[in-house]
């Protein structure tokens, strides 16, 4: 593979994950995530350890599994009427291609994440780092962390995935 | 718009609260949201923080007592001091992290006035010019203000706003035992506050969110789609995250579950949800963790202590904790249509690292901003404040098992913790304090 083809397969994920959650196909963006992979949302952007502190979402696959199957569930009464969500992503920034040791790759992001319910609108901005390990298919996600730019505010619920 | 003059007539606020029914004005109206913060939150005891928080000479925590800006802090002599974080001279906020260390003084950034940690002025810029002025005589002087009264117990701080008002044993009396058992917890009888707290912000008044803290019938209905969905998953993740289901699972429990679970109900709004058990009793022993507490508190308190796990306990007005998984919910209303809610976890200290863990996880699971059990109280709760603001029946409900003679016993234990009577010493208390104006005021 062709270093410049790795960049920009690497951008392009990143591009296609934000799409795959704005469409509501929520099983093929699940199944972007590695076996062992997490999502997170860190309370402080700082934070290094997912496990160290508090955090305001850190999900696990069966974790990530509960929420998408709840999106489906008749009586989910927070998701009526329907919430819709739109990323509005910068382009991309591959951190590195191959990760000594790990061979993983980094991608960065930053993005404004609105989400929208009965005429109320929330807007917040965050980066988002992704660690991602190459299969043959392309990338799983080992992890995509969300470091809000309020993280430390009084946040109102946010019922999708940033 | 107000068409009652609450705050000039009292019989007015009488007629909100009775027999179990509550009037919508008392989640909408902004008049008496303003008379709540002086006759409810400033005269009643407000958590600030946490001990733990500020180990060190210097070290502070600010945050907001009813609309307050207050800053705990660490005097050199080892004690701990709440000061009102407004500069004497005119009115800069002294600090503005949340949290820090001061070093060995406050001093405001607008003029460089400065402070020692119990309040009293220290110095000032340019004092000759202050000479023949009667500035030693005035209220800048004096200091920096001071709440009414400030109380720490077990570790946890607690300030009362209003100059006259209840003292703190006074106030909150029984219900205190809830925090002992927290604090012996630990095998040293002492906690460690987690290093961040989760934020979230409700549009919707705070009672609806503290009547809830004592609703054993809504999580079978209202979570239902969390708990099946966690049941679901669980199945074919048998492995994964035993702490996540153990958690999660419980909130199917249906009314039966709770009709036995035992309930107190105290003098000026404090309950105890679940003094039999609760959603929380079932969590999985920590290994080696009964036999460090009995080593330092002997068998029957260590018994005693881990048996004793109730669902939620309430300080009324602005603060619930749970026992085990040994976390706070912190109220901070800002107006009648909207409230700030702070949760933090704990570690007793000398205990394994686990109970720090299994409490930020139910935090982060049940309160978070992301939880998708919150999700559903709080879309409840702003659909309530919404239908309050607007017509139909002005009345909300609260007579499920009421009993005329009920409110003549202050401190009452029964069985069901379905009995609304838990929400309804919480307006007995309101109704008790809102009819009794601030002297002064």
């Amino acid at each position: 593979m062709q270093a410049t083809d790795l960049h920009t397969q690497l951008v392009d994920f990143v591009y296609d994950e934000n799409r795959l959650l704005d469409d509501g196909q929520y099983q093929a963006w699940y199944d972007l995530f590695a076996d062992d992979g997490v999502y997170w949302v860190p309370i402080k952007p700082e934070h290094t350890d997912p496990e160290a502190q508090v955090a305001i979402a850190l999900e696990t696959k069966m974790l990530l599994a509960l929420r998408i199957e709840r999106l489906a569930h008749p009586r989910a009464h927070s998701l009526q009427p329907r919430v819709r969500g739109m990323h509005v992503v910068q382009r991309p920034e591959v951190l590195v291609t191959q990760e000594a040791g790990t061979g993983y790759a980094k991608v960065r992001t930053q993005l404004v994440y609105l989400e929208h319910q009965a005429g109320h609108q929330v807007v917040v901005g965050a980066r988002v780092v992704y660690t991602l390990r190459p299969v043959d298919a392309g990338f799983r996600i080992v992890e995509k962390r969300v470091e809000l730019l309020n993280s430390d505010a009084f946040l109102p619920a946010i019922q999708l995935f940033i | 718009m107000t068409k009652v003059d609450y705050r000039n007539d009292p019989r007015a606020i009488a007629g909100l609260v009775s027999d179990g029914r509550v009037h919508r004005d008392v989640y909408v109206d902004e008049t008496l949201f303003e008379l709540e913060m002086e006759r409810v939150f400033a005269r009643g005891w407000q958590y600030v923080g946490h001990e733990s928080q500020v180990p060190n000479a210097g070290d502070y925590i600010t945050t907001t007592l009813a609309g307050t800006s207050v800053i705990l802090v660490r005097d050199t002599d080892k004690s701990v001091r709440v000061v009102i974080n407004r500069c004497a001279h005119k009115g800069a906020q002294l600090v503005f992290e949340d949290q820090g260390n001061a070093g060995r003084m406050l001093r405001c950034p607008y003029h460089a006035w400065s402070y020692k940690f119990d309040g009293s002025l220290l110095a000032v810029s340019l004092k000759a010019g202050y000479e023949n002025t009667g500035f030693w005589e005035s209220e800048a002087a004096g200091g920096l203000p001071l709440p009414g009264a400030t109380a720490s117990y077990r570790g946890f701080v607690f300030a009362r706003l209003a100059k006259e008002g209840p003292s703190f044993t006074d106030y909150f009396g029984e219900v205190l035992s809830a925090l002992d058992n927290m604090a012996d917890r630990s095998p040293t009888g002492q906690l460690q506050i987690g290093k961040s707290c989760i934020r979230s912000v409700i549009r919707c008044n705070w009672k609806m969110y503290l009547e809830n803290i004592n609703d054993t019938v809504h999580p079978i209905s209202t979570h239902e789609s969390a708990a099946v969905t966690a049941r679901k998953v669980g199945e074919h993740f048998v492995e994964t995250d035993p702490t996540a289901l153990e958690q999660l699972l419980p909130f199917g429990s249906g009314y039966d579950f709770y009709t036995k679970m035992g309930a107190r109900t105290l003098p000026n709004g404090h309950s105890i949800l679940g003094t039999k058990f609760s959603i929380h009793s079932e969590y999985a022993d920590v290994p080696g963790y009964r036999d460090q507490l009995v080593a330092a508190h002997g068998e029957a308190r260590a018994d005693e202590v881990l048996a004793y796990a109730p669902q939620n306990v309430v300080f009324y007005p602005g603060l619930a904790t749970k026992g085990s998984p040994q976390v706070i919910r912190v109220l901070r209303p800002l107006a009648a249509n909207l409230t700030q809610l702070e949760v933090w976890a704990f570690q007793p200290v000398g205990a394994p690292d686990t109970m720090l863990k299994r409490g930020e996880t139910y935090s982060r699971l049940v309160f978070s901003p992301m939880s998708v059990v919150a999700h559903d109280d709080v879309h409840l709760f702003e659909s309530q404040q919404k239908a309050l603001a607007s017509a139909g029946n002005p009345w909300v409900n609260l007579q499920r098992q009421y009993r005329a003679d009920e409110t003549t016993q202050p401190d009452q234990q029964f069985e069901d913790g379905n009995n609304e009577l838990v929400m309804r010493n919480q307006y007995k208390a309101w109704h008790d304090m809102m009819m009794s104006p601030v002297t002064g005021e």
